[in-house]
């Protein structure tokens, strides 16, 4: 080996990537150049250098202080994307939450959002879709799902309502899809059910364990009967894919996602956080879902990515409420054609659409309270027929009859609106044959043919 | 064990950012190296270091190879330093002067010559002196992270130290003279 090739093997030399033969080649030839033992001193003396500046290096806390300016920067993004603050509260709130459970790192996350927002926008979004999408596809597969939740709710009233003072309520699901794709499904509440046997869907009402009635449509409906957040649920696949396209669409939704280890696997954690725009002194704000600023957390598995686990909170007043949890999911497991099928009892009072009556106009003039007050009216002198004609029910059964007669007005109040419904509500108080006195809104709508009010809920 | 960088970086943008810490730890050195070469001011090397990992960190999304992640940190460091440069000499009303480093801190620790000498060598010498002596890997694991054979790496490692010997000596010659 001449200089020339010494010198080139020098620095494998010093980095002690060299063979044995080569090195001692190497040794022997520094020995006799002093050449090369030169070259070899000023690459040392620059090795030594380096090596001793790196320890000035080390900055104390570089770390805590990068987490620390991107969370900063990360509120200063949302607080330009997310006008107005109110937002930022919820965040707060959201920061604080024990469900979410966040060390900095998570809360970054979080932050990130959201998917809300981030890598923000673009990024996370783009994972969460990729998160349901895979979900979707996973769920797509399935040909039943059962199951159980529990959510905050009047256990009579309807499936979407909720609020956020009530006691939970189970709720239980059941979906089938034969292998000649028909579908089938059932969703039942202590005093409600409702069932689509593949031909029909019908909801039935049970107060007192005694169901009084049903309303059919015979054309199948969809899961969103339920409502849209409620009937998807079901359908997980829907809900999932109404999710995914939501995160497509509006990329500045917040929703983010996270890796949680649970009983040594990993789960995929996405939580998604909607902001209604229902005002806060609304009426319906909070009584439904989407009348709601809600935190909804999906947890698939990592590996099946099926949906697991869901919960939904609202929050309120900085506060985080948790309004709905599935406690039991099960897929693709047994489900007997029974759970189908729906016993009708024959004194049913049946759901019907307002018909144009003769004397329509007289009660088509009537305004959301003189409509209420007519309503009372009827119900205190005892006249079902007159009475019929503010509701939807086909006949009224003796059990109401004997609960509505003799009820006295004690006020009526002025109707207002809520942005959620397209009806009136008219606050009434009433007392009742057994003297309780019974305080509420009356629902009353006229967006039928006949354009008269009728009661639709709040009695 | 090394994590591959590629990995970490996947693992952020699926909703972890934790896992940058591992990019800040492995990487703050060279950062910090580099930066000390450009500014040569203590303070200003710390809040460029923090700038630049919080700009990586929003710019993530953006890398489209993540095998570079090094490189393209520098690059975002590079520029974090020549805005500090510009608002300094803009505070202290040279605005016409170039970029140059600020006057050598006091700090008689700081070898502030040889950390000049790397930030100013060209890309890929200046890459593999930082990862070899900034980040502390082996000619072996840079090759593996830049996904180059050894012998390149060496090969620029020999070239990164001639240039270097070259920068220092014309800055001592500079003196004496």
């Amino acid at each position: 080996m001449d200089c020339m090739q010494i010198k080139e093997k020098l620095i494998q030399y010093i980095e002690g990537l060299l063979q044995d033969d080569e090195k001692i080649l190497i040794d022997n030839h520094l020995v006799e150049c002093c050449e090369c033992q030169e070259e070899l001193n000023a690459l040392m003396e620059i090795q030594e250098r380096l090596l001793l500046s790196n320890r000035q290096n080390q900055s104390a806390d570089l770390e805590n202080k990068v987490f620390d300016r991107i969370i900063c920067e990360q509120n200063k993004r949302l607080k330009k994307t997310f006008k107005p603050n109110p937002w930022l509260e919820n965040w707060r709130s959201i920061m604080k939450s024990r469900i979410t459970r966040l060390s900095i790192a998570t809360a970054l996350v979080f932050a990130l959002m959201i998917s809300i927002s981030i890598f923000y926008k673009s990024e996370t979004t783009a994972t969460a879709q990729d998160v349901l999408s895979e979900a979707v596809k996973a769920a797509s597969g399935l040909n039943s799902v059962h199951m159980k939740a529990r959510m905050r709710t009047e256990p009579g009233d309807n499936f979407a309502s909720i609020g956020l003072k009530n006691n939970f309520v189970p709720i239980e699901m059941w979906k089938k899809v034969d292998q000649d794709g028909k579908l089938r499904w059932r969703v039942e509440k202590p005093m409600r059910v409702l069932v689509m046997d593949g031909e029909t869907t019908t909801l039935l009402t049970k107060p007192n364990e005694t169901i009084n009635e049903a309303s059919r449509s015979d054309v199948p409906r969809s899961l969103g009967y339920l409502d849209s957040w409620m009937g998807r649920l079901l359908d997980v696949q829907g809900l999932l894919d109404s999710e995914l396209q939501q995160a497509k669409d509006k990329p500045d939704r917040q929703a983010h996602l996270t890796h949680e280890e649970i009983n040594g696997k990993d789960k995929i954690i996405l939580e998604v956080d909607m902001q209604t725009n229902i005002p806060d002194d609304d009426y319906l704000r909070n009584k439904f879902i989407s009348e709601s600023d809600s935190l909804k957390v999906y947890q698939f598995d990592s590996v099946t990515k099926l949906l697991e686990d869901f919960k939904v909170y609202v929050i309120d007043k900085g506060q985080e409420i948790l309004v709905f949890e599935i406690t039991d999911i099960a897929y693709n497991a047994e489900i007997s054609d029974s759970v189908f099928v729906l016993d009708i009892p024959k004194d049913v009072s049946w759901f019907t659409e307002p018909q144009t009556l003769p004397d329509n106009e007289k009660y088509s003039k009537m305004t959301p309270k003189e409509m209420a007050a007519a309503f009372f009216d009827a119900c205190s002198k005892g006249d079902w027929d007159e009475l019929e004609k503010f509701t939807t029910m086909s006949n009224i059964n003796q059990e109401l009859k004997d609960q509505f007669v003799g009820l006295e007005v004690i006020s009526l109040g002025e109707p207002f609106q809520s942005k959620g419904y397209s009806g009136w509500f008219v606050p009434y108080k009433v007392k009742i044959k057994n003297g309780e006195t019974a305080e509420w809104n009356l629902a009353v709508r006229n967006d039928n043919k006949a354009k008269r009010y009728v009661v639709d809920g709040g009695f | 064990m090394v994590e591959n960088d590629q990995f970490i970086i996947r693992q952020c943008l699926d909703g972890r950012p934790d896992e940058f810490r591992h990019l800040i730890r492995q990487y703050q050195s060279g950062v910090m190296a580099f930066l000390t070469g450009r500014l040569r001011d203590r303070n200003l090397v710390d809040e460029a270091a923090q700038e630049t990992f919080v700009r990586a960190y929003f710019k993530l999304s953006t890398l489209r190879n993540p095998e570079k992640f090094h490189s393209w940190l520098i690059g975002i460091a590079d520029r974090v330093a020549k805005e500090q440069l510009r608002d300094r000499n803009k505070v202290l009303g040279l605005e016409n002067v170039k970029d140059s480093p600020c006057e050598e801190d006091t700090d008689a620790s700081e070898d502030y010559q040889l950390k000049e000498a790397v930030a100013m060598l060209d890309e890929p010498y200046r890459q593999v002196v930082l990862l070899r002596f900034y980040s502390e890997k082996s000619c072996q694991q840079i090759a593996e992270t830049l996904n180059v054979p050894i012998g390149t790496v060496t090969k620029q490692l020999s070239r990164a130290y001639e240039k270097l010997r070259e920068f220092l000596e014309d800055k001592n010659d500079l003196r004496e003279a």
